[in-house]
């Protein structure tokens, strides 16, 4: 018998109600009530539950009758851990468990279950019970108490239906919603009042497979953590599984893991549909709606259809979106094409037998794949295939995929993580599994770092400025940290403002009148510039070699134009007729924004003669257009975003040499073995991030994610070069595959071409950050420990500037690293200049590329040098192009 | 394209690279030939891409790998290290723009004195949907009424080829016409004697990769270039 305390008619007495949360408690309960109220008769007296409302003190609460005599346990399971802080010695173990409570049907049943009530049990044996009288809970092994025994016997029945004999424990106490205090205390939810499960097998990066209950109320719980390693009953169903049919995964190929078992559990009583949109969410008796919203077709197990059987079906129809070969949607929604399918229909099936072979990859690699629970059922038969097939050429690229596919499995992990707010916990096993070698951030500073990484809205930016002047009343830093951490709101509109200061087309401190004098003479002066080139449409161009640079320059952008961002919707359109009938384009049509890019262009063009129009600035041109969404003020944007990035459109190439020649000393510096892989390869050219580097990730990330990117590096918070570091994290979360796997320059850029959407920025950015904390800690470790002042390997010329700049990254560590949560006390110990910080600087984990005792390590590093081109790495200043 | 399960044929590599202007249809014709799809507004290249695809010839099959490069001037000077070692070039112009034809005339002056001494050229004319031989695309994309955007004739170009000893085509990467044909033509040209086997069982080669891959954006150009065969 279950009751909603406060929205029933209210037999409570009237103090219960001045003591309940205001508003959380109505929409809390709301939908449980309208669930449950219908069905049920009005509450029962006070007299027939075991706590007073008095004594709960919290109305979401569901109480349930009959608390002294307990609840039937139908299933269990041990060893389910809650993490309720990053360290592990906080882990609480205790029990999942479904659990039936009596079903309380009529009046007739209430009357009649005192007598009844201690053979509760015996009416589970028949009927179904409804998912209202199921009650899914978790206990701490510390609650048990007497029942201890109940609960580990349950566990370890072994059988596809729950025992016999009716096993009672005391009820947990009922809830339907979680508030933080609950955490780490027993809870039972009514199966009824879950809306759905957020279900993470074990897989890379998330060791413990979890399952987050996510209440109708509107809510999640704590996430519980399967230890399947400590857990006898998933232990011994394993074997089993091993015994009976020589093949530990499930039937489908999924690893059997304490998770699975919990959705079994609840597919013998109730409709559990996993969802396709989200192929983690498994949805607990969808409504229709709720079916719908979720998008395609669901993968729906109906209680008679019980098994793990269901549940895989679902999951191989979702493994498509998980792999990088899916970008771009097509055949991601076709359950029969997943791109392994897909592979094996484009290569034939020959060569899926040469992945047999697969002992051929690293340990980590090998186990990686095998461990995965996504993995396709395929290709674990294919793995176990004993057959030992001749090694061919298509072998390697199928290899590769595998590893890409591996690597995108990851990744998608990483995302699911982050549709939560990232915690201490996250951080930590980032950094622990990607590149398994960077420091661990303590609790304190890991959560210092969830709250910097709160977006930046449209309110927070207003309040960086005085309202009366408009002048900025914070320093530059205090702005720029934000953002550098946060990112800008994206839809709130703070992009067109926040924009104009990134790029330098305001003063950070101008008063709100000195910026609107500001851009009234910028959009003077773009129509004047404008003009310039407007005028030689007339006789196109004019006569001669100009003329002729000119109309070809005018042909090129135009194409370009018409092929940038067409996905973005204010590119997209072709419903304009064309200006020009005799442009190419005069029958495609276009549309005013395309035609905005042209005109910006040719007006760089020719505010740039030396320059011109070069491939890639339209690329570099139209997020900052599409997000003021001001010809003028773009233009200015853009012209100032060129200033920096003009060197890399140099005709010499000579500003991406530079820059590809300070990613190789930046590697040299922080991984000499991933470096002198790469060198075997002859891929220390670096030209594999020619893309990369010359349009700032453009090509590599999702649109908005490129906006979010830019931002951070406009901000120029940590160096003026973080885009080089956001490099170096590109190559480190890929270090094994590439190491692996990658033996030639082909395929290296093949590879990092293929990279394209696929990857997730948010942990690249953590990463790059990471990286570039540690190579400030190791140049100043190197530096006091060669008790020379820094700009010792300058040339005079140089000395000046980088002084400058190594100043002003030096001025502002103090405050980055309070901020940005790696410990003062870390850095101080580095810039102490202790020796063994010098030799293993948080390379603590085995895969560091400084090996070997101290001694040598220590000689490595002095060996290192601190070359000009990566002193400049730490400097904040953005270097220009002198012109003339 | 399907791998033939029986069978096995002597199977090679071959290093083709992609030159011609800007906006002339490399990368369509490369994603025609390999995927056979086609994307309307195709991004420009930026750097290079690199694919490749096997080519079923009666007696053997050819891999190609290509290298899709980014057509502007500007990034001229990093073709070399795209057509060094490359047993095939693809010189691309867009038969509906004279000047690209210019362009592809330059690329194959270029490749002819500074490439492997043995490379296969192909010229390749490109955008033939947008004449009126559009070859069963329709020729509707011009948008004037004589519906034929074509201003190179195929007698030109063809003529151009003879004397240089070219193979020539006339392409659609839109319609797929005669995409294929190019690579085939090519994969038959290849001189048997400069295959070499793909790297697999007893592919010794490898490990000589090392000076022959070199590729570097600094260096002098490597004059011992040699075909090298990766995957």
């Amino acid at each position: 018998m279950t009751r909603i305390t406060k929205m029933t008619s209210s037999p409570q007495p009237s103090s219960s109600s001045t003591s309940s949360p205001p508003a959380a408690t109505a929409t809390a309960s709301t939908s449980v009530a309208a669930a449950v109220s219908a069905a049920r008769p009005p509450s029962p007296t006070g007299s027939l539950y075991a706590m007073s409302d008095d004594e709960e003190g919290d109305y979401d609460t569901i109480t349930h009758t009959e608390t002294g005599r307990g609840v039937k346990l139908l299933f269990s399971k041990s060893k389910v851990y809650i993490h309720p802080t990053p360290s592990a010695k906080d882990n609480i173990p205790g029990y999942i468990a479904l659990l039936q409570q009596k079903h309380p049907r009529t009046a007739t049943d209430i009357a009649e279950r005192r007598p009844t009530s201690s053979s509760s049990g015996a009416s589970a044996g028949g009927a179904s019970p409804a998912s209202s009288d199921l009650l899914l809970a978790w206990v701490p092994e510390s609650q048990l108490g007497d029942a201890a025994g109940i609960y580990i016997k349950v566990d370890l029945c072994d059988g596809d239906s729950p025992p016999k004999q009716s096993y009672l424990v005391p009820p947990p106490p009922t809830v339907t919603t979680h508030r933080g205090s609950l955490g780490h205390y027993a809870f039972a939810i009514p199966v009824s009042a879950i809306y759905s499960l957020l279900v993470r097998p074990p897989s890379l990066g998330w060791w413990f497979g979890s399952v987050i209950i996510n209440s109708r109320a509107g809510d999640s719980f704590p996430a519980l953590f399967f230890h399947d390693s400590e857990c006898q009953s998933t232990i011994l169903q394993k074997k089993k599984r091993t015994r009976d049919s020589f093949d530990p995964f499930g039937e489908a190929g999924e690893m059997f893991w304490g998770g699975d078992e919990v959705l079994r559990w609840l597919k013998r009583y109730v409709t559990i549909e996993r969802s396709l949109a989200e192929p983690n969410i498994y949805l607990v008796e969808p409504s229709t709606e709720d079916s719908a919203a979720f998008g395609g077709k669901l993968t729906a197990s109906s209680p008679s259809s019980i098994g793990r059987r269901d549940s895989n079906l679902g999951t191989r129809g979702n493994a498509g979106p998980s792999s990088p070969s899916a970008t771009g949607g097509r055949g991601g929604n076709d359950a029969g094409m997943d791109p392994f399918m897909k592979l094996i229909k484009e290569t034939g099936w020959n060569i899926m037998e040469k992945f047999s072979k697969v002992t051929t990859f690293t340990r980590q690699a090998a186990n990686d794949v095998l461990d995965n629970p996504r993995m396709p059922p395929q290709m674990r038969r294919l793995l176990r295939n004993p057959e030992v097939q001749t090694l061919q050429e298509e072998f390697d690229s199928a290899r590769i995929y595998l590893a890409r596919w591996a690597m995108g499995i990851a990744e998608q992990s990483e995302r699911d993580r982050n549709q939560r707010i990232w915690t201490a916990r996250d951080v930590m096993e980032l950094e622990d599994t990607d590149v398994g070698e960077f420091e661990l951030l303590d609790s304190a500073s890991a959560l210092s770092l969830e709250q910097a990484r709160r977006t930046v809205t449209m309110k927070e930016w207003k309040s960086f400025f005085d309202p009366r002047t408009g002048r900025l009343s914070v320093t530059v830093d205090e702005v720029k940290e934000r953002i550098f951490h946060g990112g800008l709101d994206a839809e709130d509109g703070v992009r067109k403002e926040a924009w104009l200061f990134l790029l330098g087309v305001y003063e950070w401190y101008s008063t709100a009148d000195e910026r609107k004098a500001q851009s009234a003479s910028l959009r003077d002066e773009y129509i004047k510039l404008k003009g310039t080139w407007w005028e030689r449409q007339i006789d196109h161009g004019g006569e001669g070699e100009q003329g002729e640079w000119w109309r070809e320059q005018r042909a090129r952008i135009e194409k370009d134009v018409h092929r940038t961002d067409r996905n973005v919707p204010i590119f997209a359109g072709e419903d304009t007729p064309h200006p020009d009938p005799e442009s190419p384009f005069a029958s495609v049509g276009t549309n005013v924004h395309m035609e905005q890019l042209k005109d910006m262009l040719l007006t760089y063009n020719e505010h740039n003669k030396t320059l011109g129009y070069v491939q890639g600035m339209s690329d570099l041109l139209a997020p900052i257009y599409a997000v003021l969404q001001d010809d003028a003020m773009a233009f200015w944007g853009f012209k100032h975003f060129m200033d920096r990035m003009e060197r890399n459109f140099l005709r010499d190439q000579s500003g991406m040499r530079m820059q590809l020649l300070t990613l190789d000393h930046l590697l040299q510096f922080m991984d000499p073995k991933l470096y002198a892989h790469l060198q075997s390869a002859d891929s220390t050219n670096f030209f594999f991030f020619f893309r990369m580097l010359l349009v700032w990730y453009k090509r590599e990330f999702k649109w908005m994610d490129v906006l979010h990117l830019w931002e951070v590096l406009w901000t120029d918070y940590l160096s003026s070069s973080f885009h080089l570091f956001v490099a170096l994290a590109i190559l480190e979360k890929h270090r094994d595959v590439i190491m692996t796997h990658l033996k030639h320059f082909d395929e290296v850029l093949k590879y990092v071409n293929e990279l394209s959407c696929t990857m997730d920025l948010e942990s690249t950015l953590i990463r790059a950050e990471v990286l570039f904390k540690r190579f400030r800690r190791l140049v100043d470790a190197i530096d006091k420990k060669e008790n020379f002042p820094a700009p010792r390997t300058l040339t005079l010329g140089d000395g000046a500037h980088q002084r400058e700049g190594s100043s002003a990254s030096g001025g502002s560590s103090s405050t980055t690293d309070h901020l940005t949560g790696v410990t003062p006390s870390s850095v101080g110990s580095a810039a102490n200049g202790s020796p063994a910080r010098v030799a293993s600087p948080g390379r603590g984990r085995g895969k560091a590329p400084v090996t070997g005792t101290a001694a040598p390590a220590v000689q490595e590093e002095k060996e290192k040098v601190i070359t000009p081109e990566l002193r400049k790495l730490l400097s904040r200043t953005v270097e220009v192009i002198s012109r003339k | 394209m399907a791998d033939s399960a029986n069978a096995p044929k002597p199977s090679s590599s071959v290093k083709l690279v992609l030159l011609g202007e800007a906006a002339v249809g490399k990368s369509s014709l490369v994603l025609r030939f390999v995927n056979n799809d086609f994307q309307e507004n195709k991004e420009p290249t930026i750097g290079a891409a690199f694919l490749t695809q096997k080519c079923n010839l009666p007696t053997r099959t050819i891999k190609f790998e290509i290298w899709d490069t980014a057509g502007q001037e500007r990034f001229a000077s990093l073709a070399p290290m795209y057509y060094r070692n490359a047993q095939a070039a693809l010189v691309v112009y867009d038969l509906t723009k004279p000047t690209s034809l210019v362009k592809a005339k330059h690329w194959v002056a270029e490749l002819q004195r500074q490439a492997s001494p043995g490379i296969v050229i192909a010229l390749v004319g490109n955008k033939l949907d947008l004449t009126n031989d559009g070859a069963g695309s329709g020729a509707a994309e011009s948008g004037d009424d004589s519906g034929d955007a074509r201003k190179i004739t195929t007698e030109e170009a063809k003529t151009y080829a003879e004397e240089e000893g070219l193979l020539f085509f006339e392409t659609s990467a839109k319609t797929g016409y005669n995409v294929t044909e190019v690579f085939t033509a090519i994969a038959n040209a290849i001189p048997e004697t400069s295959l070499k086997s793909a790297r697999g069982p007893g592919a010794s080669h490898a490990a000589g990769r090392t000076e022959e891959q070199r590729v570097n954006l600094n260096g002098p150009r490597d004059p011992n270039a040699k075909e090298g065969c990766a995957c």
